[in-house]
C-alpha cells in the first residue's frame, strides 16, 4: 500500500482510499478517482511535479501533494 | 420558444456542436475553461425554431467552481425544455458521471454521443441501443466536427421534449435509497421542483442544499448517525461518488467495445505528448516554439539567411533607381519579400498589405481629396486627420492577425494545456498555479477575454493577481506601438534589429508580470496555491475552418473598432490640434497654440522621469496625448502620431530626407515624432514600456472591474497599473541613459525585498506565538 | 464653405457623437464594457443579450 505520488513512471494500481481536504477530495471524485479505479502513472513534468496519470480512459494532471491523498495498491502485472 | 440546453464535460465538443447548430462563431478552444459562460443561439431546422443554450463545461453539478454553479443555476431555474447531454464517447466513464446527475433532474434528457469519428478511427465501437436501454433516455450518435447525426439529434430531442419526465437516480440500488426517497418525499411536500435532485445533493451534504433546507439536513445527519457505512462511515459524498462510478462501470461501460484489450493504450496523441512534454526537453521545446512564433511574425531576417549567406541587396543588384525606389512594378513586389535579407512570412504579408495594397489605396485617396477643391482645413482633416490616423492603425492588421493565427493554432491543438502542465511547478514558485498560464497567454490576443477566463481560477487572490498582470502580456492593440516604435528606432537611428526589440519588449512585459506577482503574493495577496487537478485533452490537428473563422472574427472586430472608436478619436484629436482656445482655425505649423497642446503641456512634466516629458521641449506634449488617447484604445497611440505627424514635421521645418510622412505608415509617423522632439532611444523604449504596463484601454479596465467585484480591489488595481508603469518606464529610461543608475535600482530592489522578507518573518513569528 | 465641407462636418459630428453615445449606452445598461464585435456572441456579462 502506497500513495500515488510515490509511484514510478509506468506503474499502475488500484485506488483504495482518497483522503485530503474536502475541496480536493470532491474534485478527485468528480474526475473519477474513487476507490476501485485503476490508475497508471504516465509521466512526470520536467521538474518532477505535476504528474500525469491515465484514469478511466483519459489523461489527468495533478500535483504531488494532491496525489499524496490517494492511497493505492500497486498492480504491476 | 422551445429551449434546449447543451450540458457536458469541458472538451467534449459541446461548443463545436453549438456552432454547427446555431451557426454563430463562439470561441472554440481545446483547453478546459474556455467556454466560461453560456451562449445562446437558434436552431432553425426543426418544425419550429429552437433556442439553444451552450452551458459551460462541467464535470459535475456539485458547486466546486463558478461554471458548475452557473450551469446548475440555469438548469434548476430556467427550466429548459430538454437537456442535450453531450458525451465524449472516447472518454465514456467520466462523462457519464455527469449524466447520472443530470438524470436526477425532472427534465427530458437526450444523450448525444459525440466524437464518433474519433472512436471509429481508433477501431472501437459503441452499442448505443444498449446504452439507451440502460440509461432510460434517447441516445444519439453524432460527430459535431464532421456535422454528422446533428439533424437526427435535434429531431429526436424535439420529439422527446414534449413528454414530461421525472428524475431517476442510479443510487436507488444503494444503501442510501431509503434516505433519498424520504427526503424526496419531504421536498415534494414542500413543493420544491426537481425534488429528487435536491434530495441526492442534500444527502451528499452539498453546501448549496444544506443552506436552503437546514431542517432536512437534520434528517440526513440523523440517518448518518444511525447507519454508519462500513467503508465510508458518514462520508456520504464519497459514498455517492463511488456508487455512481460503480454503477457506470457495472452497467454502461460494457456498451463500449474497445478494439484493443489493453488497459492503458498509447495513442498517437500520447506519442506526440512524450516529446512535447519531455522531462528534459519539454521546456526548451516550448521556448523554441514561442520564439519561432515571434520570428515568423516579426523577423526581418528570416532564418538569418541574409547574414549567413551575405545576400546582395536590391541596391547592389541594380534594382533600385537613383532615389532608392524600385525600378519596376515587379521589383516592388520583390521588395516585399527580399532586400539582402529574406523577410519572414509575417513581414512579407505586412509589406504587401502596406506597400502594395493599403498604401496605394490610401495614397490615391489622399490625392483625390487634395485635388477636390475643398477648403484647406477640410483637406487637412480628411487627409492627415482621418486617413493618416486611421491608416496608421490599419497598417498593423497583418501582424495582429498572423500572431493571432499562431496562438489559435497552439490553443486549438491542445498544446496550451500541456504547457500549463509543464510550467505548473515554475508558476508555483510565484504563488500561482499552472492554470493561470492560459489566461495570461490569451492576454497576448486581447486582455478582455483573458480576464474573463480567469474564472477558472477558484482562488480569489490568485485571480486578482492574474487579472492585474494580464495587461502586461501585450495585447494585439499594443502591437502597433511596439512595432512602429521599434521599426522607427531601426530606421531612424540605424540601431538594432526590429524583431529583437519587439521580442525584448514582450519579454519585458513578462518579466514585469513575474516580478509583480511575486510582490503581490508576498504582500497584499498572500495565500495558498490552489489545487491543480486538470484534464489533459488529447492533441488534435487544428481545424482549418475553425482557424479561418477565428481570424475572420478577429478581423471584423478590428475593423469595426477602427472605423468607430479610433475614427472618432482621430477626428477629435485633429480638431483639438487645429483650433486655439478661442476656436480660431490654425495652420499645421501652429499646432503648439492648439487646445490639445495647451492641455497636454500641463501634464507633460509628469512624464519627465520617463524621458518623454519636459525634456522634449515644445512638442513633447504629443507623447502625453498619445498615452491619454491610448486609454480609449491602445491603437490610438499610433493613430495619434499618425494624425499629428504632418503637423509636427511642418512645424519642426526639418528635412524629411526620404520620409514620406503622408503615406499613413505607423513607422514613419513615429519617425516624424523623433524628428520633431529629439527624443532619445532609451526614452522611446521607455515609452513602449510605459504603454505596455500602464492602465489598459477602457474596455479592459471595465472588464477588470466587473471580474474583481470589489471596489477596493478595483481601485488598488488601477493604482497598481499606474505605479507599475511609472516605475518600469523610469527604470528603463534612467538605466538606458545613465547605465550606472542600474546600481541604484538594484539597491532599491534589494531594500524592498529585505523589508518584505523581514515583515513576513515577523508575521510568521506572530502566528506561531498567537 | 461649400457643400462638401458641410457634409464633412456633419459626418464627423455624427461619428464622434455616435461613438460617445454608444459608450454611454453601454455604461448605462451596465452590460459589457467590451468593444467586441457583437453582444450576442459575447460571454462577458450575464446582462448582455438576454431573451
Amino acid at each position: 500500500m502506497t500513495t500515488l505520488d510515490k509511484f514510478a513512471v509506468g506503474s499502475h494500481g488500484v485506488v483504495t482510499a482518497v483522503d485530503g481536504e474536502n475541496k480536493i477530495r470532491r474534485r478527485l471524485f468528480d474526475m473519477g478517482i474513487t476507490p476501485g479505479a485503476e490508475i497508471l502513472l504516465r509521466k512526470k513534468a520536467p521538474l518532477g511535479d505535476p504528474l500525469e496519470v491515465t484514469v478511466r480512459g483519459y489523461e489527468l494532471t495533478l500535483r504531488k501533494t494532491e496525489a499524496a491523498c490517494i492511497t493505492m495498491e500497486v498492480k504491476n502485472d | 420558444m422551445i429551449k434546449f440546453a447543451l450540458a457536458g464535460n469541458p472538451n467534449c465538443g459541446k461548443t463545436t456542436l453549438f456552432n454547427s447548430l446555431t451557426g454563430s462563431t463562439a470561441h472554440v478552444g481545446n483547453w478546459p475553461g474556455v467556454t466560461v459562460d453560456k451562449r445562446e443561439g437558434t436552431y432553425k431546422k426543426c418544425a419550429k425554431p429552437v433556442s439553444v443554450v451552450d452551458l459551460p463545461g462541467i464535470y459535475s453539478l456539485s458547486p466546486y467552481t463558478d461554471e458548475e454553479v452557473i450551469a446548475r443555476g440555469y438548469l434548476l431555474n430556467e427550466k429548459p425544455d430538454c437537456v442535450i447531454n453531450v458525451v465524449d464517447v472516447t472518454n465514456l466513464e467520466r462523462n457519464l458521471y455527469l449524466t447520472t446527475q443530470l438524470l436526477e433532474l425532472d427534465v427530458p434528457v437526450v444523450v448525444a454521443l459525440n466524437m464518433m469519428d474519433a472512436l471509429t478511427k481508433n477501431g472501437d465501437e459503441i452499442e448505443d441501443k444498449k446504452l439507451e436501454k440502460a440509461l432510460g433516455v434517447p441516445v444519439v450518435r453524432i460527430s459535431a466536427l464532421k456535422g454528422e447525426g446533428l439533424a437526427e439529434l435535434m429531431n429526436r430531442a424535439y420529439e422527446y421534449c414534449s413528454r414530461p419526465r421525472t428524475g431517476s437516480t442510479v443510487l436507488s440500488h444503494t444503501e442510501l435509497s431509503h434516505l433519498i426517497k424520504d427526503v424526496t418525499i419531504a421536498l415534494k411536500g414542500q413543493n420544491v421542483p426537481n425534488p429528487l435532485f435536491h434530495a441526492v445533493k442534500l444527502v451528499e451534504k452539498d453546501e448549496l442544499e444544506t443552506k436552503e433546507h437546514p431542517s432536512l439536513l437534520a434528517m440526513v445527519e440523523e440517518f448518518q448517525q444511525a447507519h454508519p457505512h462500513s467503508a465510508f462511515g458518514s462520508d456520504y459524498e464519497a459514498l455517492v461518488a463511488d456508487a455512481r462510478y460503480r454503477y457506470i462501470a457495472d452497467n454502461f461501460k460494457s456498451a463500449l467495445k474497445r478494439k484493443s484489450q489493453q488497459k492503458f493504450q498509447t495513442t498517437a496523441s500520447d506519442r506526440a505528448d512524450k516529446v512535447l512534454t519531455h522531462k528534459i526537453w519539454g521546456i526548451p521545446i516550448f521556448l523554441v516554439i514561442l520564439f519561432a512564433v515571434f520570428h515568423l511574425t516579426f523577423s526581418e531576417n528570416f532564418l538569418y539567411l541574409g547574414s549567413i549567406f551575405n545576400l546582395p541587396t536590391l541596391e547592389t543588384l541594380g534594382l533600385l533607381d537613383s532615389e532608392g525606389e524600385p525600378i519596376s512594378y515587379g521589383v516592388r513586389w520583390l521588395a516585399c519579400l527580399y532586400d539582402g535579407v529574406v523577410y519572414s512570412p509575417g513581414v512579407i504579408i505586412n509589406n504587401i498589405w502596406n506597400d502594395m495594397l493599403v498604401g496605394e489605396a490610401l495614397g490615391a485617396l489622399q490625392g483625390v481629396v487634395e485635388n477636390s477643391g475643398m477648403e484647406d482645413w477640410a483637406i487637412g482633416l480628411i487627409n492627415s486627420g482621418i486617413i493618416d490616423g486611421l491608416g496608421s492603425v490599419l497598417s498593423f492588421l497583418p501582424p495582429i492577425l498572423v500572431l493571432f493565427l499562431f496562438f489559435s493554432i497552439l490553443e486549438d491543438s491542445g498544446y496550451m494545456a500541456r504547457i500549463a502542465f509543464i510550467l505548473d511547478r515554475v508558476f508555483r514558485r510565484f504563488g500561482l498555479s499552472g492554470r493561470a498560464f492560459m489566461p495570461m497567454i490569451m492576454g497576448f490576443g486581447c486582455s478582455v477575454p483573458a480576464m474573463i477566463n480567469t474564472r477558472t481560477l477558484a482562488d480569489e487572490k490568485e485571480r486578482t493577481a492574474t487579472i492585474r498582470v494580464i495587461p502586461f502580456f501585450s495585447c494585439g492593440a499594443k502591437l502597433p506601438i511596439l512595432t512602429a516604435v521599434a521599426g522607427a528606432i531601426v530606421a531612424f537611428f540605424g540601431i538594432g534589429n526590429a524583431d529583437l526589440i519587439t521580442y525584448g519588449m514582450y519579454l519585458l512585459g513578462i518579466v514585469t508580470a513575474i516580478v509583480s506577482v511575486l510582490l503581490m503574493r508576498s504582500t497584499s495577496l498572500k495565500g495558498e496555491t490552489p489545487p491543480f487537478i486538470m484534464e489533459l485533452p488529447a492533441y488534435h490537428a487544428p481545424q482549418f475552418k475553425n482557424l479561418m473563422l477565428h481570424l475572420w472574427d478577429k478581423t471584423k472586430h478590428f475593423v469595426k473598432k477602427a472605423f468607430t472608436i479610433i475614427l472618432a478619436s482621430t477626428i477629435v484629436i485633429w480638431v483639438l490640434t487645429h483650433f486655439t482656445f478661442n476656436w480660431q482655425l490654425l495652420a499645421d505649423e501652429d499646432v503648439n497654440q492648439s487646445i490639445l497642446a495647451g492641455i497636454s503641456s500641463l501634464v507633460q512634466p509628469l512624464f519627465t522621469p520617463m524621458g518623454f516629458g519636459s525634456q522634449l521641449g515644445a512638442y513633447g506634449w504629443v507623447f502625453g496625448v498619445a498615452v491619454v488617447a491610448g486609454l480609449i484604445a491602445k491603437e490610438n497611440v499610433i493613430a495619434t502620431f499618425g494624425t499629428l505627424a504632418l503637423c509636427l514635421v511642418k512645424v519642426a521645418g526639418l528635412e524629411l530626407g526620404g520620409l514620406d510622412v503622408s503615406a499613413a505608415d505607423g513607422v514613419d509617423a513615429v519617425q516624424a515624432m523623433i524628428l520633431a522632439t529629439g527624443i532619445s532611444v532609451p526614452a522611446l523604449i521607455s515609452f513602449i514600456a510605459f504603454n505596455m504596463t500602464t492602465i489598459p484601454c477602457f474596455a479592459a479596465v471595465g472588464t477588470a472591474g466587473a471580474e474583481l467585484q470589489s471596489k477596493k480591489r478595483y481601485h488598488m488595481t488601477l493604482l497598481f497599473w499606474l505605479a507599475a508603469s511609472y516605475v518600469v518606464a523610469t527604470a528603463v529610461y534612467t538605466v538606458g541613459t545613465w547605465w550606472w543608475s542600474c546600481f541604484i535600482w538594484l539597491a532599491v530592489a534589494a531594500a524592498v525585498t529585505a523589508v518584505i522578507v523581514l515583515r513576513n518573518k515577523k508575521a510568521v513569528k506572530r502566528e506561531v506565538y498567537a | 464653405m461649400g457643400a462638401a465641407e458641410i457634409i464633412l462636418i456633419v459626418c464627423c459630428v455624427a461619428v464622434v457623437a455616435g461613438a460617445i453615445a454608444a459608450a454611454v449606452i453601454r455604461r448605462r445598461k451596465g452590460g459589457c464594457s467590451c468593444d467586441c464585435a457583437s453582444c450576442a456572441a459575447c460571454s462577458a456579462c450575464s446582462k448582455a443579450k438576454k431573451k
